[in-house]
């Protein structure tokens, strides 16, 4: 199929090669680059190639239907001015030379290889849709599940919508990971449900969290205070939630030295620590737990070691290494196991330690750190040899790995684009050749396989649909979860 | 301090009065206030005040001059939020002002931004009591290669919204919710900085995150433009590299 594909592309570029035409900012033969990937990384890609390339064609491809990627399936529902960004994006693809094609999947719709035949440039921003494993005995125990996966289940992203979660069976939930997607997770868990009821949280989701059991939650490092991966802002809104009692011990806010440069060195890391300090003292002068209330406790200098599931498929527990310590400045402070365990008794273990990237054909992938081996942007085929591909470059997370907030997207675009304008500059993009057939031809190619996109009116005609849903039950939106229906609301037929 | 729980609605209020004097309004939902601000007309002022919610009531009085332009403020509420938008179509919102999370601070503050913006908008006069006082300053920016932008900014505005008006590329990706670090700004006149109010809780945890971040930062949508700020310069941050604009050497935090 694939070559049946490349022949046709191969056959269009033919019949218009005989005119050649200098490609960039020559209106008849304009620059065409694909964008892969609608999250922050895409947009401020697109956004800042098509201030670059006043001609350019920006086409932005993505695999759901809907645009926007984390800003819509990762920001919690109890943060809308995180996604107010939206508005800047929606901006982007209404503007004249961009277009954005939804439900287009690499390798099922159609390959890296077969875009790259299409367009001059193809800039890969499709970020990191898969999870660091622990590598511990129990981890796919029934009651395993990665954070990652929580958050698409209640931010309505249709691959989780059927999430096996049962939050039923157990009053405890442990959460490995003490990042910004651990708090959000736990907070979604402990918040009062009508303060979540009038948000965009998925309707599964809150009613689910309606019958839920879960009273207590740990959050679970492997290091200390210093070292914690949360931001001020998540840890402030958190422990300053009504009803919920948060528990540090003060033990473990005992600093070392070199605790104390890594403070200096950075300012967030300072707040955060200062927080965990008042967090600590509250705790000590609360009054004993009311059974009714409910129960975050930070729990520090632990390592997981063996999730537990006592005869039976399910977690019925977690096995915990204590740890300390150990490094010098150079090398950074790491956690070291002392051989001394302990065990908390929990039905569900949620792993929050980092996303990471899924490689596609034809790509380049470093499998080790999880990202596509790249020099400022520009793919190179890899880190040993070094040689650069043509035409082919990557943004946000796929590029750098998983971190990082929206806005740090801002500089990882400026850097590829910069590659880009650069590259053009220098002759390296091959301009020279014949027009590339851009968006005509991934529409042509999509319609010979009678794959469904969604253009980016259609995704404004399943976003009005969205409004109109939630403003009767008194929420922002009310998001479409199955695909399907996605398309068939865009397209008008009969659902 | 206990936050309160806002609505999160939009109320679009339109034109309700025929003399289309500026309306302000803010509404709660958890037993607050469930009046909308009174407003106090006559032809020759305009006042405008709001109810706190908590029996306490902040106004301002502004002697307005009637104008035949419409004008309106809208309010958007969203949770723990309040945005104050002025406009001088009835369906357009023209920009956001800045969130703020206290109630009082909000009220008096929400109220002079759009008094000034009023002025500016439809040629209100409001502060007749104040002839001392400019109705704009001037703002310097400065970019990462070291091209100048001067441009007038009115009282009251922040200088994102200032920015964007003006074309100044600096970024606003939550305009101005305290939900990101995109609209950092450097102030380059250190003694300057120390005059502006000290940044709460909220912004600092946004400076945190802001890359480049120096002793003299600020988010731009809290900077906002008063009388004695005229003549402020501020540095947009270098992405990827270091630099020096007239000597001054950012300190790194």
């Amino acid at each position: 199929m694939a070559g049946r594909v490349l022949a046709a592309v191969r056959l269009l570029r033919h019949q218009s090669s005989r005119r050649a035409f200098s490609v960039g900012e020559s209106g008849a033969n304009p620059l065409q680059i694909c964008v892969v990937g609608s999250g922050p990384a895409g947009f401020y890609t697109a956004e800042k190639l098509l201030k670059r390339f006043r001609q350019a064609k920006v086409d932005i491809v993505d695999r759901l239907p809907s645009p926007f990627g984390l800003v819509r399936s990762g920001v919690a529902p109890d943060h809308p001015e995180t996604k107010v960004v939206i508005n800047q994006f929606t901006r982007v693809a209404n503007s004249e030379n961009c277009s954005y094609f939804g439900n287009v999947k690499l390798d099922e719709d159609i390959t890296l290889t077969a875009l790259r035949a299409l367009y001059h440039v193809v800039v890969l921003a499709y970020g990191a849709e898969s999870d660091r494993s622990l590598g511990i005995p129990g981890e796919g125990l029934s009651g395993v599940h990665s954070a990652r996966e929580v958050v698409w289940w209640y931010n309505g992203h249709p691959d989780c919508v059927n999430l096996p979660l049962d939050l039923k069976s157990t009053d405890t939930a442990v959460i490995l990971g003490q990042g910004n997607v651990a708090l959000d997770v736990a907070r979604i868990l402990l918040r009062p449900v009508s303060e979540l009821a009038t948000t965009d949280i998925s309707e599964h989701a809150i009613a689910a969290l309606h019958e839920s059991n879960i009273r207590k939650v740990y959050l679970v490092g492997r290091r200390g205070p210093v070292q914690a991966a949360c931001t001020a802002k998540e840890l402030r809104e958190i422990l300053g939630i009504q009803g919920l009692e948060v528990k540090v011990q003060q033990a473990d806010l005992a600093t070392t030295k070199l605790d104390h440069d890594e403070m200096k060195k950075s300012r967030s890391h300072k707040r955060v620590y200062e927080l965990f300090c008042k967090a600590a003292a509250s705790s000590a002068t609360s009054s004993p737990l009311v059974s009714s209330v409910r129960q975050l406790q930070f729990v520090f200098y632990r390592s997981p070691a063996e999730i537990l599931a006592a005869g039976s498929s399910t977690v019925t527990g977690i096995r915990l290494e204590k740890t300390t310590l150990s490094g010098d400045e150079r090398s950074g402070q790491r956690a070291v196991g002392t051989g001394e365990f302990e065990e908390l008794e929990c039905g569900l273990v949620l792993k929050s330690i980092g996303y990471k990237s899924l490689p596609v054909r034809d790509l380049p992938f470093d499998h080790r750190k999880g990202v596509v081996p790249n020099v400022q942007g520009r793919v190179i085929t890899s880190t040993e040899s070094a040689a650069i591909e043509p035409g082919l470059y990557v943004v946000g997370w796929l590029k750098r790995g998983p971190t990082g907030i929206i806005g740090t997207n801002l500089i990882c675009a400026d850097e590829t684009v910069e590659s880009i304008v650069e590259d053009t500059q220098r002759g390296l993009i091959d301009v020279q050749s014949t027009s590339m057939m851009g968006g005509l031809g991934l529409k042509g190619l999509l319609e010979a396989q009678s794959a469904q996109f969604v253009s980016f009116k259609e995704w404004q005609i399943i976003d009005q649909k969205e409004l109109e849903l939630g403003q009767v039950k008194g929420k922002p939106r009310e998001k479409i979860v199955v695909i399907q229906d996605m398309i068939k609301i865009a397209k008008d037929l009969v659902l | 301090m206990g936050r309160s729980r806002l609505v999160n609605s939009f109320q679009p209020l339109g034109r309700i009065y025929s003399h289309r004097l500026p309306i302000f309004s803010v509404k709660h939902s958890d037993g607050w206030s469930k009046d909308p601000a009174t407003l106090a007309a006559s032809e020759q002022s305009c006042s405008i005040s709001a109810d706190s919610g908590r029996g306490n009531v902040s106004s301002q009085d502004f002697s307005a001059v009637e104008s035949s332009r419409r004008n309106y403020l809208t309010e958007q509420i969203s949770t723990r939020r309040i945005h104050v938008s002025a406009s001088t179509a009835p369906d357009r919102l023209f920009y956001n002002s800045q969130f703020l999370k206290h109630p009082s601070s909000v009220i008096t503050s929400l109220v002079a931004r759009a008094a000034s913006h009023c002025e500016q908008r439809c040629g209100l006069s409001t502060r007749a009591g104040h002839s001392g006082d400019k109705e704009t300053i001037s703002v310097t920016f400065v970019d990462k290669d070291g091209d100048e932008t001067t441009i007038k900014v009115p009282v009251g505005m922040s200088m994102l919204e200032a920015a964007h008006e003006n074309d100044i590329e600096l970024e606003g990706a939550c305009e101005g919710s305290l939900a990101c670090s995109t609209c950092h700004v450097i102030v380059m006149d250190e003694d300057v900085y120390g005059q502006l109010p000290e940044p709460t809780d909220e912004e600092n945890d946004m400076l945190d995150l802001a890359f480049g971040l120096t002793e003299t930062s600020r988010l731009g949508c809290q900077v906002i433009a008063q009388p004695e700020l005229d003549g402020l310069r501020l540095a947009l941050p270098a992405a990827t590299r270091n630099f020096a604009v007239d000597g001054h050497v950012p300190k790194p935090h």
